[in-house]
């Protein structure tokens, strides 16, 4: 076995361990988010598992395109090189993709939280005695879409 | 709060087109449209300046609160599921100044905004 396949396998090895990890810690943590954000826990369990299948994807995709070395490898110190800038790209990619992650799901987390606010953001600018309207032109009774249910916010 | 009125100006075609966007929209709050000085708005708020809800947008609440101008487009974006955190982020201190400033100069050009969109 040549130095550079010696490298390579020990890269897809490294890079697929690293890769796992991150995408479970990611899958355990994320669910605590997206369940407190879509109040179903079967809803959240779905987009979580969409959220990790994506993230291996890319990061598979990236690891596999970034395998190939093109002067090859020699000796030792230059297979420890070649794969220690491997290494160090792909964790630089996972880093870049988790922080990603992270916003999605705080977006989805911020998102859930406004939707169950109460109070408006701004103050009346003044304030207007009022009438109803006319019998029989009530509207239907209204169903907010997707909001969670939660407390301060009042259920249809 | 679940609900709200917009008094809306029905002369103006930018207008019709904001509130058939809003009315699209999936809402957190149910918005109720109804033209501004119109006699519909004039018998359900008898004590309201109707000349000056022709001149902003004017939202009013369940208890009969009052926003005008860049307020009630706040308290429009809030009442949308997709776009409360945007409301919210335009309410802050720091961008009150910009929204006021950009509500104004649509609101005070909407007649000529209305006629270049044919």
């Amino acid at each position: 076995m040549t130095w550079t396949v010696t490298m390579y396998l020990l890269y897809l090895a490294i890079s697929t361990a690293l890769t796992v990890w991150v995408g479970r810690t990611l899958y355990h943590n994320g669910s605590v988010f997206l369940v407190e954000v879509f109040a179903q826990e079967g809803l959240a369990k779905t987009v979580n598992h969409l959220l990790v299948v994506g993230f291996y994807l890319v990061n598979f995709g990236f690891v596999s395109l970034f395998l190939r070395v093109s002067d090859g490898v020699g000796n030792a110190q230059q297979a420890i090189e070649a794969l220690s800038l491997k290494v160090g790209v792909v964790l630089l990619v996972l880093g870049g993709m988790h922080f990603m992650n992270m916003f999605v799901l705080n977006r989805f987390r911020r998102r859930g939280i406004a939707s169950r606010h109460s109070t408006p953001p701004v103050a009346p600018d003044a304030w207007t005695p009022q009438r109803g309207p006319l019998p029989g032109n009530q509207a239907p009774p209204f169903v907010p879409p997707y909001a969670p249910p939660g407390p301060g916010r009042v259920q249809a | 709060m679940r609900s709200a009125t917009v008094l809306y100006d029905a002369d103006c075609a930018l207008c019709r087109r904001a509130k058939a966007w809003l009315e699209a929209q999936p809402q957190l709050l149910r918005l109720e449209f109804v033209p501004a000085a119109s006699d519909e708005a004039r018998r359900r708020y008898p004590a309201l300046d109707h000349a000056a809800t022709l001149r902003d947008l004017t939202v009013i609440g369940e208890k009969g609160e009052v926003w005008r101008a860049e307020r009630a487009w706040v308290m429009c974006l809030w009442a949308l599921a997709e776009h409360r955190l945007k409301a919210e982020h335009l309410s802050s201190p720091g961008m009150r100044p910009l929204a006021r400033i950009a509500i104004s100069t649509i609101s005070a050009n909407r007649r000529w905004l209305s006629s270049l969109d044919g």
